[in-house]
């Protein structure tokens, strides 16, 4: 069953057209991989596909409902109450400790205090990162920073992830350790997981590839 | 290529930020300008004035105007140091170019310094000129006297504009030292911590003789111990603002139930020192206010009225308070500005995951509350000792609580009317464009 799904998107910035008519399909519980070179749209559409920002023309459809006309409040409670997020580098809040960015979803959400801090922490546990729950994260190396950024991302129990390089800034030791980590806990979960990356070993952990080349899915390898 | 010509080169090229830094920079000299010009100006007076120009109009009152014209500087340098660290991470990174090109650090941060001395100079010569422009227009209006001379003489005015000049070089020189330039980039220095708890014990020591004064305490050179305790308490309260915001911050971080407070609280206790730079002279200006309020009082409870010297005097003193405060309070803006920017991608990744812009903009408003409240209320209670005295009827005594009161609420309000002023920015600071990796 489709889950996601965007139909001939454009978007531009400027005179450069980041993305020319793309569309595709995730399925429910699918692990999706959208890759392609530096520049190439990828980025652009996950932007899309999660309601960061919307398409110029064309559709984007999660769970059966237009999100691309939806206004910002609607888009932004959809990604709050239905999406999570993983960005390189983890970007988490530099001033809170590791377990105060992971339940800061959970409080934005209007969970209490200690509830929320209890399932950050299970949450780090599971990400094999309870260790550093009362580090900052200046303090943390890049695969801890990566693990507690899944664990914000995974928190609210999504139903989609989207991951943008999460282990572009990692040694492949790291990155698989992390990747691993996001697509078990993912898969318990039953969520869908889209991943951008250039990189093919992460691509391979995928169900299925979308290669985005020059703005248009130049093809899917399964 | 001279060093002039290689900082106007570097000048054209600055970003949007760092424009507006020049502007603000500018701006700041030009205010600075204008109150030595006034200080200088009131000291030049000659003879009775009319009584409605209140503390002007007796040459008796006319040095303490003066005086308080030139404490007016101390917002202005909060902000113009503020000011200065405003897109300075920025302007480095432009300026690490140099250091590829064989400049050496000191190189690159007097270039820095020297587009910060541009800037002040033509500040101080609008201010200057504005000023000249005022006070004639004032003279022949409210005066009545010949607009054919300036009040300010050349030589004073000189040397202010001078001072003015030298005071912003140096601030752009101190803000720019938290930033290290090499040839492979530009980092920022960990922010310092506030000072030790021991600092609190100055505002403490200085509350001594007013609370021996309060409860009748017999004490040898009393004028020369209330003095003494009045500008311990002054300067103890600027020395430990930045601990009370720390203070202020940690407790509200620990009881936080709210994902806004919480990050409010964790975000200024990381970064306490520019706060309690401002609080430094938003809680003297409470302070001064709160004193003023047991003078007011006194006059009303010994007069039953207030002639027009006297009510002039008062609402000159409020204003240059709200000048103050206002002034003051615009440096949290241009630090609002560099958190913003700093923390840009961290905001724009908060969004993405579905915290909307009302929820990040009462971050940027707790902020300042919470920063706000603790050093405007201590310089409050400060304020209302240090004047405390027998009225005849006790019910005067409510008037300087209640203006102690008013002028802790407007600290806290000059604090949050800030951070509000600076929530425009925030839609450029979370957008999309911020999500990619730089």
């Amino acid at each position: 069953m489709t889950l996601l799904e965007a139909r001939r998107i454009e978007k531009a910035f400027g005179r450069t057209r980041a993305l020319r008519g793309v569309s595709v399909a995730i399925g429910s519980g699918e692990i999706v991989a959208i890759t392609g070179p530096s520049g190439s749209g990828k980025s652009t559409l996950l932007h899309c596909l999660s309601g960061i920002m919307c398409p110029e023309t064309g559709e984007v459809h999660y769970d059966g409902r237009r999100i691309d006309t939806l206004d910002e409040a609607a888009r932004t409670r959809l990604r709050r109450e239905a999406f999570g997020v993983v960005f390189q580098f983890g970007r988490l809040v530099p001033e809170l400790t590791a377990a105060e960015n992971v339940a800061l979803p959970l409080l934005f959400g209007g969970n209490g205090r200690e509830e929320s801090a209890t399932v950050a922490r299970a949450w780090l546990e599971r990400m094999d990162a309870l260790d550093v729950a009362d580090a900052r994260p200046g303090e943390l190396s890049g695969g801890q920073l990566q693990r507690v950024a899944v664990a914000r991302a995974l928190v609210t129990g999504p139903k989609v992830v989207f991951a943008d390089e999460p282990t572009g800034a990692l040694d492949s030791v790291a990155g698989e350790r992390v990747l691993g980590l996001l697509l078990e806990a993912a898969r318990v979960n039953g969520s869908t997981v889209v991943i951008v990356t250039h990189d093919n070993r992460v691509a391979a952990h995928a169900d299925r590839e979308i290669v985005v080349r020059d703005g248009a899915a130049a093809g899917v390898v399964v | 290529m001279t060093f002039f010509q290689v900082a106007g080169m570097l000048g054209r090229g600055g970003s949007r930020a760092e424009r507006a830094r020049a502007r603000l920079v500018a701006a700041g000299a030009a205010l600075a300008t204008c109150f030595l010009f006034g200080a200088a100006n009131v000291l030049t007076l000659n003879g009775q004035l009319d009584d409605r120009l209140g503390p002007i109009a007796n040459r008796g009152t006319r040095p303490g105007v003066a005086f308080a014209f030139g404490l007016m500087i101390l917002p202005v340098a909060a902000f113009l140091y503020q000011t200065g660290r405003l897109a300075s991470a920025d302007r480095e990174r432009r300026l690490a170019a140099l250091r590829l090109a064989g400049a050496t650090p000191g190189e690159v941060r007097l270039l820095g310094a020297l587009e910060t001395t541009r800037s002040a100079a033509l500040g101080t010569v609008c201010g200057a000129i504005a000023y000249v422009l005022l006070e004639w227009s004032i003279r022949g209006l409210l005066l009545h006297l010949p607009t054919t001379a300036a009040g300010v003489p050349p030589v004073p005015g000189l040397a202010a504009m001078a001072l003015v000049i030298a005071v912003a070089t140096v601030s752009g020189l101190l803000a720019g030292r938290h930033v290290v330039t090499s040839p492979l980039g530009v980092i920022r220095r960990a922010t310092r911590r506030p000072p030790g708890r021991y600092v609190l014990l100055v505002p403490v020591l200085g509350c001594i003789p007013m609370v021996a004064l309060v409860v009748g305490v017999q004490m040898p050179y009393r004028p020369f111990a209330i003095l003494l305790g009045a500008g311990l308490s002054a300067v103890g309260l600027m020395l430990s603002a930045s601990r009370l915001v720390w203070a202020s911050a940690r407790i509200a971080g620990r009881r936080a139930r709210s994902a806004e407070t919480l990050l409010a609280a964790r975000a200024l206790e990381a970064d306490t020192r520019p706060w309690g730079r401002t609080m430094s002279i938003l809680g003297l200006a409470v302070a001064i206010g709160s004193g003023t309020g047991w003078i007011q009082a006194g006059f009303m409870d010994a007069r039953h009225t207030l002639d027009p010297f006297w009510l002039t005097s008062f609402t000159l003193v409020d204003l240059a308070l709200l000048v103050g405060m206002a002034v003051a309070a615009a440096a949290l803006i241009t630090h609002q500005a560099e958190y913003l920017m700093e923390h840009g991608p961290v905001l724009a990744t908060l969004r993405a995951a579905g915290v909307a812009d009302g929820e990040l903009r009462r971050v940027l408003t707790r902020q300042g509350i919470i920063a706000a409240v603790l050093p405007c209320s201590v310089a409050a209670l400060i304020g209302l000792l240090p004047l405390a005295r027998a009225l005849h009827n006790e019910t005067w005594a409510l008037w300087p609580v209640t203006n102690a009161v008013l002028m802790a609420a407007l600290g806290v309000l000059a604090a949050t009317l800030a951070t509000k002023a600076s929530q425009h920015r925030l839609q450029r600071a979370v957008s999309p464009g911020r999500l990619r990796t730089e």
